[in-house]
C-alpha cells in the first residue's frame, strides 16, 4: 500500500508535465473553460511553497544537533554557541533592516496617496500652479508629500544603515567565496600528484587541457601572438563540443529510460520496497 | 641528501608548501603590475554581437532583455564579474532590462543587485574619464528588479518564468511594490514573452538547456544566451553550434574578453587576470615537474641508483604547537598592525581611502589607484556635480550628500577589514584544521540559516502564499484563494521525518519531488535533443563549387563540421557495449572514440582549472588590492 502511494506521488506530478508537454497548442475548453498550459503558473507556485517549507527541517536539525553538543558538553561545543551567536544575530539584523524597510515603504504609500491627491486638485483647478496646490491639501499629507521626497533623496544619493545588505557583501561573499576558493588549491596539488602521463590517452589528454588551460589566458595569447587563442577555441567549439554532444544524446536518452523506470515504478529503492516497508 | 632522492622525496611534498609557492604566484600580479593583450574567443563575440544586434534594432529596442541571475557568493570570481559588463553593455545602449532570479538562496538575487549598481557606477566613472555627460538610468523606467522566487530545480519552473513572468513575479524587489504599468513604466512594453528581446543567463549551472529544450520548443524565436563557470560551459558548447544559444561566455576570462570588445581602446588584462594567468601556469608547470620527477625516479630506480619508493601518499602531518604559536603570533601582529595603521591615516587626517576619480584629461593610468578624500573635497564635487544638474543653490544639498557619501565610504572600509579577517580564518584551513577556521566556520553556518529562512520568509512566503490567503479570507475577497492552504498538507509531511512510525509519509513528499524534477525532463530532453541531431545531420564535404567560377573551395565552416561529427560518432559508439570489436578495424575504432573522449576529458579538464583559479585569484586580489592596496596605495 505504502509503495503503491508512494508511486503514485511520482506518476502524479510526472503525469501531469507530460501532459502540458503533450497538450501544448490545445485551446481551452469551452469559454474560460480548463487550459490546461494555463494551470502551470499555479502548479509552479504549489511545487514552490511545498519544497520551500522543507526549510524548517534545516532550522529544526541545525539547532537539534548544536544543543545537544552545548547540552553535554561534547567536544568543542563552544563552536556550537557561535553557531547559535552568529544565527541571532543575524536575525536580529535582519529584523532590523525589514523595520527599517517597512517604515520607509509606508512613507512611499503615503506620499504616494498624497500625491494623487495633488494631482487630482491640480487637475480640478486648470489653472492653479504646484504651490498653490499643495495649499489645498492637509498638513498630513503636505508633509508626507515632504517625507517621502526625502527618503528619494536619501535612496539616491543619502545613506541608510542596511544590515542585510552588509550582512551578503561582507559577511557571506567572502565567506562562501573563500570557502570555494580552496578548490583552486586541492586542484593545483591534485594535479602535480596525480596527473601522470603514462599512455597514449594519457598525452591527448594533457595536450588538450594544456591547449585550453594556455589558450583561453592571455598569457598563452601574448606568447604565441594569439594562435594558442585560436586552437582552444577550436578545442572548444568543435572537439569538446563534439564529445559533448554525443555525451548528450546518450544522457538524454538515459535520462528518459531512467524517468519512464521512476513513473512506472520499476525503480524498488525509490519506492522503499527493498525495506521490508511494504 | 644527493640529488635523485631529494627528486623522489619531491613528489611526497608537503601540500602546504605546494599551497605557499601557488599563494605567492598569485600574488605577484597585484605587486608587479603589467598588461597582455586580450584575444576575445568566437562564442563571446556571439554574445556580444547579440546584444549590439538588439541595440541596432528599432523594434527590438521597444522590448525588454529578461536577465536570469542564478549564482551565489561560491561563484562569484566569475559569474560576478560577466554580469557586471554585460549589465554595463545594457546600460550604455540603453537597452532595458529586467533582473530576475529563480535561486534557492536569497543572497544571490543581493549580490546581483549590488553587481547592478557596480555597473552603474563603472559607467557613470567611464562617462566622467572619457568626458561624456555622466548618465543616469532611473530604476522602473529603464531597468527593473523583480527579485526572486525559489525554486529547487529549474525545469517546473522554466516555462512560467518566461511565459508568464508577471504572474510569477507578483511585486518588484526594491520598494516591494505590485508589478503594474501604472507603478513602473517599464512595465508597458512587457507584457509577455513576444515583448522578450532577449533571455539572458548568468548562471552556475545549465538554466540554458532548461530554457532551449521546454521553452523554445514552443517559442522558436527566442533569443537565449548564457554566461556561466568554464566546468558548465563544457556542456553548452554544443547548443550554441546548433543555433540554440546565440552565444556564451565562458569562465571570467570571458568577461575580460567582453569588457574589451565593450571598450577596445581601454581594456587590457587586470591584476586579477594576470593572477588567475599566473596561477594556471604554475599548475601546468607543477604537471610537468611531477612527470619530470617520476621519469627521473623510475629510471634511477630500474638502474638501481635508488631504492624504490612505495609510498604512494603521506597523510598531512599537523603543525606543532610551537609552529602554531608562531602562526598566530605572527597573524594577530599583522592583522592588528595594519587595523591601527588604518586608524592612524584616517583619524589622523580626517580622511577615508576611495578609487580614485580620474580627470577627464588625465589618462586613468596616469596616477595610484586609490586616492584618499576628506568631507570638505567631498561637498566640493557634490557642489560641482549639483551645478551641473542645474541646482541655484547647492550648498546645502552638497553637505548631505558629502556627508553620506562619507558615511557609506566608512562602512565599505569597516566591511572590508571584516571580510579580510573572515577570508584568512577559512584560508587558514590549508594550514590543517584549527580553531580560527572553525570558529570562521561556526559564525558561517548560523548566519546563512537565519539569513536563508529570514529572506525566504519575508520576500517569499509572505507575497505569495500568505498574502493571497489574507486576501481570500476577506469578506469582500476571492474566495477561491483559500485553496492555497491546501498546501500545508504535502508541505508537513517533510516533518513526519521525526516519526518513528509514521517516517513512510515523508518518503510521499520526497517522491512528489522526484516526479517534478522528472516530469518536465521527458519535454526537456526531447526539446534538446532533436535539434542536436538534426544539427548533426548537415553536409559534411568541406569543398563547395563556387558559383561564378565554378572553382572547388574549401569550407572551413564544413571542415569543422566534418571533424566534429567525427568526434561526436566516434564517443557515441565507444559506449556501444552490445558487441565487443574483434576485428582491427573494430578495436581501432574503439581506441580512436577513447582518444576522441579523452581530447574532450581534457578540455573539460581545462575549464575546470580555468573555474578553479577564477575563484582563487579573486580571494587574493581582495587582500592584496581592496583591503591593503587601499591603504598602502592611496
Amino acid at each position: 500500500m505504502r509503495a503503491k502511494l508512494i508511486w503514485l506521488a511520482i506518476l502524479i506530478p510526472t503525469a501531469y508535465f507530460l501532459l502540458v508537454f503533450l497538450g501544448e497548442g490545445i485551446p481551452a475548453l469551452g469559454k474560460g473553460g480548463l487550459n490546461i498550459a494555463r494551470t502551470e503558473l499555479y502548479a509552479t507556485r504549489s511545487i514552490q511553497i511545498v519544497i520551500n517549507l522543507a526549510i524548517g527541517l534545516g532550522v529544526i536539525n541545525l539547532f537539534a544537533h548544536h544543543l545537544k553538543n552545548i547540552a553535554r558538553h561534547r567536544k568543542d561545543w563552544i563552536y556550537s554557541v557561535v553557531v547559535f551567536v552568529s544565527f541571532f544575530a543575524v536575525t536580529g539584523a535582519l529584523i532590523h533592516q525589514y523595520r527599517i524597510d517597512a517604515g520607509c515603504r509606508a512613507i512611499e504609500t503615503a506620499g504616494r496617496t498624497a500625491a494623487q491627491r495633488l494631482d487630482a486638485t491640480l487637475a480640478q483647478h486648470p489653472g492653479m500652479s504646484r504651490a498653490q496646490g499643495l495649499g489645498q491639501l492637509t498638513a498630513a499629507d503636505r508633509e508626507a508629500l515632504q517625507q517621502a521626497e526625502q527618503l528619494a533623496e536619501t535612496s539616491r544619493h543619502g545613506y541608510r544603515f542596511e544590515p542585510g545588505l552588509l550582512y551578503a557583501n561582507y559577511i557571506r561573499r567572502p565567506l562562501e567565496a573563500t570557502v570555494m576558493a580552496l578548490l583552486g588549491f586541492y586542484i593545483t596539488y591534485a594535479a602535480y600528484r596525480a596527473f601522470r602521463i603514462r599512455s597514449m590517452e594519457a598525452t591527448v589528454m594533457m595536450l588538450s587541457a594544456a591547449i585550453v588551460i594556455l589558450g583561453s589566458d592571455s598569457f598563452g595569447g601574448w606568447l604565441t601572438g594569439g594562435r594558442l587563442t585560436a586552437w582552444a577555441d577550436f578545442d572548444n567549439r568543435v572537439l569538446n563540443s563534439g564529445m559533448q554532444r554525443g555525451l548528450a544524446i546518450g544522457i538524454g536518452v538515459a535520462i528518459i529510460a531512467g524517468s519512464l523506470r521512476m513513473m512506472l515504478g520499476l525503480e524498488k529503492g525509490i519506492l522503499g520496497t527493498g525495506q521490508g516497508e511494504q | 641528501m644527493r640529488p635523485l632522492e631529494l627528486v623522489q622525496r619531491a613528489q611526497l611534498a608537503d601540500r602546504r608548501i605546494v599551497y605557499g609557492a601557488l599563494a605567492v604566484v598569485l600574488t605577484l600580479p597585484f605587486l608587479v603590475e603589467y598588461t597582455l593583450p586580450i584575444y576575445p574567443d568566437t562564442y563571446t563575440r556571439m554574445f556580444f554581437d547579440t546584444v549590439e544586434e538588439i541595440a541596432a534594432d528599432p523594434v527590438e529596442r521597444e522590448k525588454v532583455v529578461l536577465v536570469l541571475s542564478q549564482w551565489g557568493p561560491g561563484s562569484d570570481g566569475e559569474n560576478g564579474p560577466q554580469l557586471q559588463v554585460v549589465f554595463r553593455h545594457l546600460l550604455r545602449q540603453r537597452i532595458k532590462f529586467i533582473l530576475l532570479s529563480t535561486a534557492d538562496d536569497p543572497v544571490n538575487i543581493v549580490l546581483a543587485t549590488t553587481r547592478l549598481q557596480w555597473a552603474i557606477e563603472d559607467e557613470r566613472r567611464r562617462a566622467q574619464r572619457v568626458g561624456e555627460p555622466v548618465p543616469n538610468w532611473e530604476y522602473g523606467v529603464d531597468y527593473l528588479n523583480f527579485g526572486f522566487q525559489p525554486c529547487t530545480i529549474f525545469e517546473p519552473i522554466a516555462k512560467t518564468v518566461v511565459l508568464e513572468t508577471r504572474d510569477l513575479f507578483k511585486q518588484d524587489y526594491i520598494h516591494k511594490q505590485a508589478l503594474t504599468d501604472d507603478n513602473f513604466p517599464l512595465l508597458r512594453r512587457f507584457h509577455g514573452v513576444e515583448d522578450i528581446a532577449l533571455f539572458l543567463i548568468v548562471s552556475h549551472t545549465d538554466e540554458a538547456k532548461a530554457v532551449c529544450g521546454i521553452v523554445q520548443r514552443q517559442v522558436p524565436d527566442l533569443k537565449v544566451v548564457e554566461a556561466t563557470m568554464g566546468i558548465v560551459a563544457n556542456d553548452l558548447y554544443p547548443y550554441v553550434k546548433s543555433g540554440q544559444l546565440s552565444g556564451l561566455l565562458n569562465s571570467a576570462r570571458a568577461a575580460t574578453e567582453y569588457l574589451f570588445l565593450l571598450d577596445p581602446a581601454d581594456t587590457t588584462t587586470s591584476p586579477n587576470d594576470n593572477s588567475m594567468s599566473l596561477g594556471k601556469i604554475f599548475l601546468l608547470a607543477m604537471v610537468v615537474l611531477g612527470n619530470i620527477a617520476l621519469v627521473v625516479t623510475r629510471r634511477a630506480e630500474a638502474a638501481g641508483k635508488l631504492t624504490p619508493q612505495r609510498v604512494l601518499s603521506t597523510p598531512m602531518k599537523s603543525l606543532s604547537n610551537r609552529t602554531w604559536v608562531v602562526f598566530v603570533v605572527l597573524f594577530a601582529a599583522g592583522y592588528i598592525g595594519v587595523c591601527a595603521y588604518e586608524l592612524v591615516r584616517d583619524v589622523g587626517s580626517g580622511t577615508l581611502p576611495r578609487l580614485r576619480v580620474v580627470d577627464p584629461t588625465a589618462r586613468e593610468d596616469e596616477g595610484p589607484k586609490y586616492e584618499r578624500i576628506d568631507r570638505q573635497r567631498l561637498r566640493k564635487e557634490c557642489e560641482n556635480l549639483l551645478t551641473q544638474e542645474g541646482e541655484t543653490a547647492p550648498a546645502a544639498r552638497a553637505v548631505a550628500r558629502a556627508d553620506a557619501k562619507f558615511a557609506r565610504l566608512l562602512e565599505m572600509r569597516i566591511g572590508e577589514f571584516l571580510a579580510a579577517l573572515l577570508t584568512l580564518g577559512i584560508l587558514s584551513f590549508l594550514l590543517g584544521d584549527n580553531r580560527f577556521y572553525r570558529l570562521t566556520e561556526a559564525f558561517m553556518i548560523g548566519g546563512m540559516m537565519a539569513y536563508v529562512l529570514l529572506e525566504k520568509w519575508d520576500k517569499f512566503f509572505i507575497p505569495s502564499w500568505f498574502a493571497p490567503i489574507g486576501a481570500a479570507a476577506q469578506p469582500d475577497g476571492n474566495h477561491t484563494g483559500l485553496f492555497w492552504l491546501v498546501l500545508i498538507v504535502p508541505g508537513s509531511l517533510w516533518y513526519f521525518i521525526y516519526s518513528k512510525k509514521y517516517r513512510w509519509l515523508n518518503q510521499l513528499v520526497v517522491a512528489m519531488f522526484i516526479g517534478c524534477a522528472i516530469g518536465p525532463e521527458f519535454g526537456k530532453q526531447v526539446g534538446i535533443i532533436v535539434p542536436q541531431v538534426l544539427d548533426s545531420i548537415q553536409p559534411i564535404w568541406p569543398f563547395l563549387t563556387d558559383a561564378t567560377t565554378g572553382q572547388s573551395v574549401f569550407d572551413v565552416e564544413r571542415f569543422e563540421h566534418l571533424i566534429f561529427v567525427v568526434v561526436m560518432v566516434l564517443s557515441l559508439l565507444y559506449f556501444v557495449f552490445f558487441f565487443r570489436p574483434k576485428t582491427r578495424v573494430g578495436r581501432g575504432v574503439s581506441y580512436a572514440g577513447r582518444l576522441a573522449m579523452m581530447i574532450g576529458f581534457g578540455a573539460m579538464f581545462g575549464n575546470t582549472v580555468n573555474t578553479r583559479l577564477s575563484w582563487l585569484a579573486p580571494r587574493f586580489g581582495y587582500l592584496c588590492d581592496d583591503w591593503l592596496g587601499k591603504l598602502f596605495g592611496s
